[in-house]
């Protein structure tokens, strides 16, 4: 019966991912979304940087911030508010009634997301490369893995935290997803080192994007340890942490929002 | 609990908090259906159908009372019920615009565990029998509404449920897609013993058509349960009788003495149908010499069998149709 | 007078609906927060980036970065609130159609719902100009008459905002959903070209020219005149105020003209195509 159910939900995650991957081979507007987007973000911060007469590095903080700015967008709409677009949709009833675990489905969205997300951030890197002409010093490939793959890991257990609670919250999740946005690219340092935000930094560290970005400018640029918050070594362990730690908490909350969307009728409202 | 009974309810209700007050949207429901039946759920909108359905089917905790899908509770036991259920709903915008028919379909097989080779084999053969077989490869936002729900209900029986829950699964469709899908219900349940379809709709000869027994609600309460036939034997002893009058004619109608469970329904050749009860068969001169004294030009009468319309308002007391509210008197 | 009174109407409602979607959500408490932490958050990553860079010593830039970042809240929040109220209102909540077929101009229907988000970025702009004043000691120097320039040079330079909005509305009437990203891509593009957050000259050649001819450059460069005495775009150095307003009027005109047509033009190919009630979502 376990392997049963195993192997269902190990299904589940691939059915779940398909969507995500083909729509990347027929929906060609993500060119658009993914990259020119967050490319225009980084012209126009990078620009600023070079109005302002700041060196190289920062040019390319703000790049590398504008490449992994993809990842936090996917989480936060294509992870977190998905629950809720699912259930304005009606797909979201039709997970509930299967026999599978909604995190297969949520696991199979992030599986999905992550690598065309990978994909599209790796090209605004290339490109915002091209158009600055940056100078990359890498300094450790091995913490580079860990850090850039522990980041992704634990950006997406997060999202399926949220994910719960978009559950109950509704149309409130997708202005919470709204209200995520740039306050999480302020102190984040998306765009500057968070040590910049003193004490600010360690609250933000909640946030595994924080930490992963400073991890990878400290490996990517050479005044990237000038400009670091922890040490690189700390910070992976920090994102070993958050992994687990968000791994439960999703597995915990989907399971009790679950419940409360039951008990309160949540599930299949279409416009609340 | 009996290894015959598909579902069961023991005193079963649910409320919904409102901003002023309470709603009751289920009341002491206590049905049996047992497997190997085809269950009808005939009401009104807002009656309480598709609560019972989003109980059943573990989207929707009770607030009193029990719960049971082939034994097991709706509140505790829910992986084990949606094991062997599925549902289609009428009106259903579910899936993924960006993939074809076939890979929704199959999308959604996998989360029941389908190898894939079966369900693909599986696809394709309900394809080809719903007549979707050229659509297989059409991306399901281009679907017409009947396409669409002949996908949908597809979607619901590749997983082949042991109980399948169909909430209006006719709705919006055409006579001829209606007709297909009815035709499809009774040789999927001919197909293997012991499944159970538990179906709410509120067209009446597709409750008829279908069910082995039908449960009438509304107002969250179950007012009558018996076979088709058996609800039309409880109004044996009542004398039914139809006329039809020119529309001209009837726009001048403002009663008609002696009837009661008086219903109006225009005919397509620009008549009226006009159906009533009377208590006393010997009125019925009386009520011709009424319209022939006041200049309505009846074209034909009858004295009729009860059909479940005439069962649904002598026991709810209004009619079922959506562009009505004509209460009965 | 009843064509004026029936656009009053036509525009309060609509008016009124783009606030009840804008705000209904949650509690006003709640609705202030999230109006505020989006656009402060963007304005105050820019105020530190300039900080860290300039090591904190305030140089006569930064005012003029908190005024450029305090208007392009708008360009962001009105330009894009009405192309999305296309896709909103067709795809989500399915009601264009009805709002179409009503006697409701869908020009005025556009206003209405544009206003209420340019209500709530006042809000914002004007908390992102009282913190630069507040903690970043930005001070103002108007000009002469400053009272008289700022509100007609406002209000000239908010009619751009809503006629670019039209252009992109009228384009999500002909294109699926994904149309979003174009919107937001446009937003971006004028984030860079009006000189919001770094004068255009920083880009070499002809891309530094195209922000003069896009009337967001020249209100908020004017704005910028009209409170600090200069703007810091060197093309509109030499400008008078009442030149540069005439330009931004005369910008505006030949928008208007253009984009009123476009808009009319996409409407009826819409219609013409069946795409006013489509469905892209699922």
């Amino acid at each position: 019966m376990k392997k049963e159910y195993l192997i269902r939900n190990i299904r589940a995650v691939f059915g779940r991912a398909y969507p995500r991957v083909i729509a990347a081979n027929r929906e060609y507007s993500w060119v658009i979304a993914d990259i020119v987007l967050p490319l225009l973000s980084v012209v126009a911060y990078g620009t600023l940087y070079k109005f302002l007469g700041a060196s190289k590095d920062f040019l390319g903080f703000a790049v590398l911030g504008g490449a992994m700015s993809a990842f936090w967008l996917n989480v936060l709409w294509d992870m977190a508010s998905q629950l809720y677009w699912e259930r304005m949709s009606g797909n979201l009833q039709l997970y509930i009634s299967s026999p599978i675990s909604l995190i297969s489905i949520l696991f199979g969205m992030s599986i999905g997301g992550m690598f065309t997300t990978s994909l599209r951030a790796a090209a605004t890197l290339i490109v915002g490369t091209l158009i600055f002409k940056l100078d990359f010093s890498l300094i450790n490939l091995t913490q580079l893995i860990l850090v850039f793959f522990l980041t992704l890991s634990s950006l997406y257990g997060l999202g399926m935290t949220l994910a719960s609670l978009y559950l109950i919250w509704g149309r409130e999740a997708w202005h919470l997803s709204e209200f995520f946005q740039e306050p999480v690219y302020l102190v984040s340092g998306m765009y500057f080192p968070i040590k910049f935000l003193g004490r600010v930094g360690f609250f933000s560290s909640l946030i595994p994007l924080t930490i992963g970005l400073d991890g990878l400018r400290q490996v990517l640029f050479k005044q990237g340890a000038t400009f670091g918050f922890l040490s690189v070594n700390i910070e992976i362990l920090i994102l070993i942490s958050l992994t687990i730690v968000y791994m439960i908490l999703a597995v915990f909350y989907l399971k009790k929002m679950e419940y409360l969307a039951r008990k309160e009728g949540k599930l299949t409202i279409r416009w609340e | 609990m009996k290894d015959v009974i598909a579902i069961k309810t023991e005193n079963l209700g649910r409320t919904y908090k409102k901003e002023k007050g309470v709603i009751e949207a289920l009341k002491n429901i206590n049905i049996e259906v047992n497997k190997g039946e085809i269950f009808g759920l005939l009401g009104p909108n807002g009656a309480g159908k598709t609560t019972l359905i989003k109980i059943l089917t573990t989207l929707l905790l009770p607030t009193s009372g029990k719960a049971y899908v082939l034994g097991h509770d709706v509140e505790k036991e829910t992986l084990s019920i949606r094991e062997k259920i599925n549902m289609v709903s009428g009106g259903e915008w579910a899936g993924y615009g960006i993939l074809t028919v076939k890979e929704n379909l199959w999308m959604f097989s996998q989360f029941y565990g389908i190898p894939s080779k079966k369900a693909k084999r599986d696809i394709d053969k309900y394809l080809e029998i719903f007549g979707l077989k050229e659509d297989a490869n059409t991306k399901i936002s281009k679907l017409s509404t009947g396409m669409r729900q002949k996908m949908n209900i597809i979607r619901g029986i590749l997983s082949s449920p042991e109980v399948l829950f169909l909430d209006e699964p006719t709705l919006g469709l055409d006579v001829q897609i209606a007709r297909t899908v009815r035709s499809f219900i009774k040789v999927w349940m001919k197909e293997k013993e012991n499944r159970t379809i538990l179906l709410t709709t509120h067209y009446l000869n597709e409750a008829d058509e279908l069910c082995n027994r039908i449960a009438i609600i509304d107002n969250g309460e179950i007012h009558a349960l018996d076979t088709p036939q058996g609800l039309k034997k409880l109004l044996k002893n009542k004398i039914l009788y139809s006329i039809e009058l020119e529309r001209e004619s009837y726009l001048k109608l403002k009663e008609l003495p002696y009837t009661t469970k008086f219903t109006v329904n225009p005919m397509k050749d620009g008549k009226i149908e006009i159906k009533f009860q009377i208590q006393d068969e010997g009125k019925i001169v009386e009520i011709f010499n009424y319209l022939k004294d006041n200049g309505f030009t009846l074209t034909s009468f009858r004295k009729r069998e009860p059909t479940l319309e005439d069962v649904f308002i002598e026991i709810v007391g209004k009619e079922l149709k959506e562009d009505e509210e004509r209460v009965s008197y | 007078m009843g064509i004026i009174k029936k656009f009053l109407n036509d525009f309060k409602s609509s008016f009124y609906l783009g606030w009840k979607i804008e705000s209904n959500w949650t509690d006003p408490f709640l609705f202030l927060i999230y109006s505020l932490a989006k656009p402060l958050s963007s304005a105050f990553i820019l105020i530190i980036m300039y900080i860290i860079i300039s090591q904190g010593k305030i140089q006569e830039t930064l005012p003029h970065l908190v005024i450029g970042n305090a208007l392009h809240l708008y360009t962001a929040n009105v330009l894009f609130g009405i192309a999305w109220t296309v896709i909103d209102d067709r795809e989500f909540y399915e009601t264009l159609k009805y709002v179409y077929i009503s006697p409701v101009s869908m020009f005025q229907f556009l206003a209405g719902r544009g206003f209420a988000k340019y209500l709530t970025t006042t809000i914002s702009s004007f908390i992102i100009i009282i913190f630069g004043f507040i903690f970043l000691k930005v001070r103002f120097t108007p000009v002469p008459y400053w009272y008289i320039y700022l509100p007609i040079f406002l209000f000239v330079g908010s009619l751009s905002l809503f006629i670019i909005g039209y252009f992109f509305a009228g384009i999500n009437f002909l294109i699926s959903r994904q149309g979003w990203f174009l919107t937001q891509s446009a937003t971006g593009v004028f984030l860079l070209l009006t000189g919001a957050i770094f004068p255009i000259n920083t880009f070499p050649g002809f891309i530094g020219k195209i922000g003069i001819y896009i009337p967001q450059t020249v209100w908020i460069d004017g704005m910028r005149k009209i409170l600090l005495g200069q703007g810091w775009n060197s093309y509109f150095m030499n400008m008078s105020i009442n030149n540069m307003l005439s330009l931004l009027i005369f910008e505006n005109i030949i928008y208007f003209i253009i984009i009123f047509l476009f808009f009319n033009f996409s409407l009826r190919i819409a219609r013409y195509r069946g795409l006013i009630d489509q469905r892209t979502m699922g």
